[in-house]
């Protein structure tokens, strides 16, 4: 099953630690040179799903300013899925240089 | 104002949406999602953003779901979704019964003038929904759905061949025939018709004889709209109510809440294609009062329906959140 774009954003970003909503936000940011801001609420309906087929889940709640942050985190199939993901866009993406090299070999009919 | 208290205002605004969500979600994720907003957005922002009060309508709204689903089940949806098919198919045998007896008494439609093609779609599609009902009453769902599924599809016929003549928008048409396909697939892929409750055949007398007494009431002005009007009308008022009804037991009787959904769903697409045929005919006949006033009649329906459903939420949530003043725990771990 291939992740949604989003979905997959996400995984990234809890991959190396947990983190709360905002900083999920701005690593998805950084992780696509600005190319992927995600608005809260499409934020939580990932999270939602991503909860519901147990890729995370909740590792803490903390209070700051009177403001709730809840902190998710991969859980070992969230990994896995990662994981996966991960090798098949990498392997993809050697596949798709591999045949542009091969195109720049030829020369372009004109 | 000053600066520095403009978050605060925010904050306090967007709290407010803190009552849509459902009471047990209201700790968690709705403070998660309001502390991320304001997050992100910058100090001098002092009004939620259209973008973001959508967002919260949309995560309340598929938490409201999610709570009603693992609370009711998939058996109780089924059910609810077969139960609601049965009330809107017992509205339809009314209502072409009630044709019928039209044609038969006066030997004239509702629509004087007519086409012969029209008469007849009309007169087999009623008989169609007659029939249903009692293949439904007898047990036999499924062919009770197949018989309603015919009639509809003459109803569709029907319209179509009257929107020929009237110059309704064709957009119109086709969300009507997504309207009426929509009940006999309730029908169809639901359990639990109709048949096995009893104060829903309270509800469908009533509505009986509601229809009764707006088609045999004094009509004020010989106008063909006018039967279709009162008929609009008393279905309309029937649906709210039902709802409002379905959504103060859904405690108890989350089959009810439902049905009302499976039928409120089909009564909203129903209003837009009537208020989507009526702006196509306002249009084409030209400013009237008359024409403006069916216009703003429909659109007046249109809008009613979800104000009512929301009105309805927001006192169920009340009444949910008196009957157990439980404290909220922020900070708690979950496992």
């Amino acid at each position: 099953m291939a992740l949604r774009e989003q979905s997959f954003l996400i995984l990234v970003g809890l991959a190396d630690e947990p983190r709360h909503g905002y900083s999920l936000i701005k690593q998805v940011e950084a992780a696509t040179a600005g190319r992927v801001v995600l608005r809260p609420g499409t934020l939580y309906g990932a999270l939602d799903r991503l909860e519901a087929d147990q890729f995370v889940e909740i590792d803490r709640e903390e209070h700051v300013d009177g403001r709730l942050r809840r902190y998710y985190r991969l859980t070992a199939a969230g990994a896995t899925m990662l994981d996966d993901e991960t090798r098949r866009l990498e392997s993809l993406a050697r596949e798709a240089r591999r045949r542009i090299g091969a195109a720049k070999l030829r020369p372009r009919p004109t | 104002m000053s600066r520095d208290l403009a978050p605060h205002v925010l904050e306090r605004r967007y709290r407010r949406f803190v009552v849509l969500f459902p009471r047990a979600d209201r700790g968690g994720r709705a403070e998660e999602l309001i502390a991320t907003m304001l997050d992100v957005a910058p100090p001098s922002r002092r009004r939620p953003t259209p973008r973001d009060a959508a967002d919260l309508l949309v995560v309340a709204g598929r938490a409201h779901y999610a709570r009603a689903r693992s609370r009711a089940g998939a058996q109780t949806w089924k059910d609810g979704v077969g139960f609601g098919g049965g009330i809107a198919l017992s509205l339809e045998a009314i209502i072409g019964a009630a044709l019928l007896l039209h044609v038969g008494l006066r030997g004239e439609m509702l629509i004087p003038g007519a086409a012969a093609p029209t008469r007849l779609l009309v007169s087999v599609a009623s008989v169609c929904f007659i029939c249903a009902f009692a293949l439904l009453v007898a047990g036999f769902a499924r062919t009770s759905a197949g018989v309603a599924a015919i009639g509809a599809l003459m109803q569709c016929g029907w319209l179509f061949d009257y929107a020929r003549y009237k110059d309704v928008n064709l957009v119109a048409w086709v969300v009507l025939l997504v309207a009426v396909g929509l009940w006999p697939a309730f029908l169809l892929f639901g359990s639990a018709p109709v048949v096995h409750y009893p104060p829903a055949w309270v509800a469908t007398a009533a509505f009986g004889a509601f229809v009764a007494f707006m088609i045999a009431a004094p009509q004020p002005h010989e106008w063909w709209h006018q039967g279709y009007l009162r008929l609009g009308m008393a279905l309309s008022i029937f649906v709210v109510g039902f709802s409002l009804a379905a959504l103060a037991t859904s405690s108890w009787a989350p089959r009810l809440a439902v049905a009302a959904a499976a039928l409120a769903v089909t009564e909203c697409v129903v209003t837009i294609a009537f208020l989507l045929a009526m702006l196509g005919y306002a249009r084409s006949a030209g400013p009237s009062t008359r024409n403006l006033d069916l216009t703003v009649a429909g659109a007046a329906v249109a809008v009613i329906m979800p104000a009512a459903l929301l009105l309805s939420v927001a006192v169920r949530s009340v009444r949910t959140s008196r009957r157990s003043p439980r404290l909220r725990v922020h900070g708690s771990h979950r496992p």
